[in-house]
């Protein structure tokens, strides 16, 4: 069978059973990360019963998400009027082993998961010396010092019903019946200032594989709305303009996966039957609380700007431009092959123009010359125009614009070739990043504390969240080596031999922009696994733990 | 002043006192180009190929250079297999057919083989890995790689087998006796010493520096489908069919020469052509007591900048060896834990840009036929280079 756009059939996702977070994404201004440990397993199973209910499956986070969007295209800003309030949950190995057994957790095919967070952070390129903020013993969650078992996220389009939901979740787990105890809490809001900025100043959340399923029967009940006319060539690989589609078993486990490139990936590979059968439509969990030194970045901006503009070929390079460099983005998230110069604040405020670029050919797919036509049966989010009549993108692959190491480039090098091979190879390392900003905005409060709670999900913690840290973002040489770099935004020093950063000027001219100073330090988190909520009430909270 | 030569690979010198030696690998090297250079004007017409002999055009255009870098452990082993069944696939060994006996090889496939030595309780104590290719060392023994026949006028270079044994002794055994590396009285690069005993050079029928010749020039063809031009790494190997499609190396290497000859360059690969060991990534390697390992790596073999040879061993004084160290808390238990963490290089070059842009041809239909009759020390091993054209023409005259 085959589906609308020509490839195969896309499979039904047990949307009432998923847990919302992984596919659908919350989506919400306030969201709270509430942090435990299993006291009495007893209790917490039965504690856990009754939360069962209230997690928020798939089905209703995507509902939700699509009346949010038709509305806002609709009536525009609608800050308040419309709300919901969502709950999923999610355990670390050593939570699974308590609530069922090791011999079940020892069933995971994913080392990472099973070691956990902080056994990991040393091949993160945490900071190896325990007096550092960075080392887990220092943490603030999940350290050896601060174990967690679970983690439950609550996240609402309104505070004052967030923090309603979290005070009654939290009584039903820590209470006296609750069997649980709080490790941390951590409460996280857009930006006040910058809604959908993250502390640097830059937006977020721009970039997101499509991801391809069905709600229902129904041929075109696509969770990821389809918007690219069917007769343009690129109908069956992307979404939106510059999301390309990736089988969903690459992010919940059980169900189809991306080929082995450079296979066609229209067919999915079959799915592989997850090991123990209970983590069918589960998902990993990866949070990282990222503290932001944003004095630390702007200072280093701003006296390495005025360094380097008086290099030939660099003159005049303004801070807001090398901080562009680095992130691969303008503030407003224009990306840097579409406005070299300057940021340009409508392209930036267009969700598809701003995604829609390659590296090695400007639309991102060879035999393209131009941006993809576009559904006119379906209304198009807020701020994306019908016609994309922003300047054009402009190949780059030696990275003259973008360079190599800046962060959107090094961890999602799109149709560039890797050191894995071709492009289609890098569908298979792709995440569903749910973070969200902590802390007050700078400006406000200088001395606080801020940052950003990074969450992703994905099939394998090892080859997707791990293998991007690890291989390309602390790798000077890769994903590319030609010329290379260091992602100066998140890369540590105790990871990278070479923190540096290589610009191309015009003529081809390599500068080296290096240091040791790091503005990102990670402070906490945990590997989890969110797993169906049929998991959480049958299996998770059964008196007897799985044969 | 004396025309120039191609380099060995890594710049070794075990060429040096051997007559004629150095001229015959430059002959050798000469010979892999034209053909590459040939294959590719099958595709463009006479004269129009982009690849060229970057040591011997005259005159000498300026180039800029491209690092290219893939990871070293297989990743065909890695697709569709746990992460714990590829590390065990890696260490056993393929069996095949050639000129008529049975021979192994390793299953190894990234231009990257190794060898594990244990202790009696089956723990790691070193890992020695190479990437040197087997034409080096046939070309060692008697003069010219097995693949290469020497024409009349070809310099009378006859190797050294001394030279040979004396090698494995130094690297991999000091009980390595001549009649070991022997077959039919000729090196035998499948002898056990570079097989179950031993690593010297790479053994993998995908492996050799003529396949990676032929690759980079059937890459510098540009291609394209319905009049539209292929810019997709995969899409091209895919069409141009060089290499073996599910690796990491070519496709990357492929794509990569592509990608220079699509500025309209001439492109060739960096002196000393060959392919290098870059670097080894251990961060997040501890000792038995959680602190970092120290630096264990060991460069034995060419240039700084050109690594063919390298071993991972705890020296005695730490007290413990390889298989104690942990990775992010797993213990490794097979040496391609450590290969994993190494990265691959060689080196493109481009020059004259923007004045040697050949039209797109199209993509390659069917399967090509040999160009000539093979001429190797056996049958070529047809059924590990499907898929792939640069490394079934196992040919030279
Ligand atoms: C405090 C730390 C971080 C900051 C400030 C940050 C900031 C950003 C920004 C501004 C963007 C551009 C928006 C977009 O393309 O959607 C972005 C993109 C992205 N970031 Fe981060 N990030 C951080 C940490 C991380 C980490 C730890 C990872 C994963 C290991 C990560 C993975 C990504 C990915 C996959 C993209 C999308 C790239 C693309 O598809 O083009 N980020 N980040």
């Amino acid at each position: 069978m085959t589906g609308a756009a020509g490839g195969a059939l896309e499979p039904v996702l047990a949307a009432g059973d998923i847990q919302g977070d992984s596919l659908s994404g919350f989506r919400k201004d306030h969201q709270h990360y509430e942090f435990l440990k299993v006291g009495d397993v007893a209790t917490a199973k039965r504690s856990l019963a009754r939360l069962a209910p209230r997690l928020s499956p798939l089905a209703d986070v995507h509902m939700f998400n699509r009346l949010f969007r038709h509305m806002r295209t609709r009536r525009g800003e609608i800050p308040g009027t419309l709300s919901s309030t969502w709950i999923n949950v999610a355990f670390t190995s050593s939570g699974l082993a308590a609530l069922t057994s090791q011999a079940e957790v020892a069933q995971f095919d994913d080392e990472a998961f099973k070691l956990g967070l902080a056994a990991r952070a040393g091949k993160l390129g945490d900071p190896v010396d325990p007096q550092a903020e960075g080392h887990p013993a220092r943490w603030v969650v999940g350290g050896p010092q601060t174990p967690v078992d679970a983690v439950v996220i609550v996240g609402s389009d309104s505070a004052d019903n967030l923090a309603t939901t979290v005070t009654d979740v939290v009584s039903l787990l820590t209470g006296t019946d609750g069997g649980f105890t709080t490790v941390w809490s951590e409460p996280c809001d857009v930006r006040a200032d910058l809604p959908g900025h993250e502390h640097f100043g830059f937006r977020d959340g721009i970039s997101q594989p499509g991801i391809r399923g069905r709600l229902s029967q129904d041929a075109d009940s696509y969770l990821t709305p389809r918007y690219l006319e069917p007769a343009d060539p690129r109908a069956a690989r992307f979404s939106r303009p510059g999301q390309p589609l990736v089988w969903p078993g690459e992010f919940v486990l059980g169900l189809p996966r991306q080929q082995v490139p450079p296979a066609d990936d229209l067919e999915p590979a079959p799915a592989v039957p997850p090991q123990p059968a209970w983590a069918a439509d589960g998902s990993f969990l990866v949070i990282r609380r990222l503290r932001q030194d944003v004095a630390a970045f702007t200072g280093f901006i701003e006296q390495t700007a005025a360094q380097l503009s008086e290099q030939p070929g660099l003159e005049g390079l303004s801070p807001q431009r090398l901080a562009a460099l680095i992130v691969g983005r303008w503030p407003s998230g224009a990306p840097l092959t579409r406005a070299p110069d300057a940021d340009d604040p409508d392209l930036g405020a267009d969700d598809f123009a701003a995604n829609d670029f390659g590296y090695v050919s400007p639309w991102g797919q060879s035999g393209t010359s131009g941006p993809p036509e576009l559904v006119t049966t379906r209304p198009l989010p807020h701020g994306v125009a019908p016609h994309d009549v922003h300047p054009r993108p402009v190949a780059d692959a030696g990275g003259l614009l973008c360079p190599h190491g800046a962060h959107v480039r090094k961890i999602n090098p799109r149709d560039q070739g890797t050191d894995l091979g071709g492009p289609r190879n890098t569908l298979r390392r792709r995440i569903l990043r749910r973070g969200m900003p902590f802390g007050p905005q700078h400006a406000t409060a200088p001395d606080a504390s801020r940052g950003l709670m990074f969450a992703c999900y994905q099939a394998s913690i090892q080859d997707q969240f791990e293998f991007l840290s690890t291989n390309w973002v602390n790798r000077f040489s890769a994903p590319r080596a030609d010329p290379g770099g260091a992602d100066l935004l998140i890369a540590e020093s105790a990871a990278t031999a070479r923190r540096t950063l290589i610009l191309v000027d015009k003529s081809g001219k390599q500068h080296e922009v290096a240091t040791l100073a790091t503005w990102v330090t990670p402070t906490g988190g945990g590997y989890f696994f969110a797993p169906a909520i049929s998991a959480v009430r049958d299996v998770l909270t059964a008196e007897t733990p799985p044969s | 002043m004396a025309a120039p030569l191609f380099r060995p690979p890594g710049d070794l010198t075990d060429f040096d006192g051997i007559p004629h030696q150095r001229e015959a690998w430059d002959a050798t090297m000469t010979t892999f180009f034209l053909q590459a250079i040939q294959r590719a004007e099958q595709e463009v017409g006479a004269g129009k190929a982009q690849i060229f002999d970057a040591v011997h055009a005259l005159p000498q255009p300026s180039l800029t250079e491209a690092t290219i870098i893939w990871n070293g452990f297989p990743k065909t082993l890695l697709d569709g297999n746990t992460h714990e069944q590829a590390l065990q696939l890696a260490e056993q060994l393929l069996s095949f057919r050639l000129g008529g006996r049975t021979v192994q090889a390793r299953p190894q496939d990234e231009y990257l083989e190794w060898h594990a030595t244990r202790d009696t309780s089956g723990r790691i104590t070193a890992v020695d890995f190479t990437c040197e290719g087997p034409e080096y060392w046939t070309a060692l023994a008697h003069g010219y790689p097995d693949s290469v026949q020497p024409g009349a006028g070809a310099p009378p270079a006859k190797g050294d087998l001394d030279a040979v044994v004396e090698l494995y002794r130094k690297f991999v055994s000091p009980s390595v006796q001549k009649q070991d590396l022997l077959h039919n009285g000729s090196y035998d690069p499948y002898n056990a010493w570079n097989i179950q005993q031993g690593a010297m050079h790479l053994t993998h029928p995908s492996n050799s520096l003529q396949a990676e010749v032929f690759l980079a020039g059937d890459a510098s063809v540009l291609r394209e489908k319905n009049g539209q031009l292929i810019e997709d790494d995969d899409e091209l190997i895919r069409c141009a069919q060089y290499g073996v499609p599910t690796r990491s190396s070519d496709p990357t290497i492929g794509g990569s020469v592509n990608g220079l000859a699509r500025t309209g360059a001439l492109v060739s690969l960096a002196e000393p052509v060959g392919l290098y060991i870059d670097s080894l990534d251990t961060t997040g390697w501890t000792r038995p007591d959680g602190s970092p390992v120290g630096d264990y790596w060991t460069i034995l073999r060419g240039s700084p900048t050109a690594v063919v040879r390298a071993r991972y061993e705890v020296p005695a004084s730490e007290g413990f060896a390889v298989g104690d160290i942990q990775i992010g808390g797993e213990p490794i238990a097979f040496p391609g834990q450590v290969a994993e963490a190494i990265s691959m290089k060689l080196t493109g070059v481009a020059g004259e840009q923007g004045q040697h842009a050949a039209p797109p041809v199209p993509c390659v239909s069917g399967v090509q036929p040999l160009v000539a009759p093979a001429i190797i020390s056996g049958a070529p091993v047809e059924m590990l280079f499907q898929h792939s054209r640069a490394h079934r023409h196992e040919v030279v005259v």
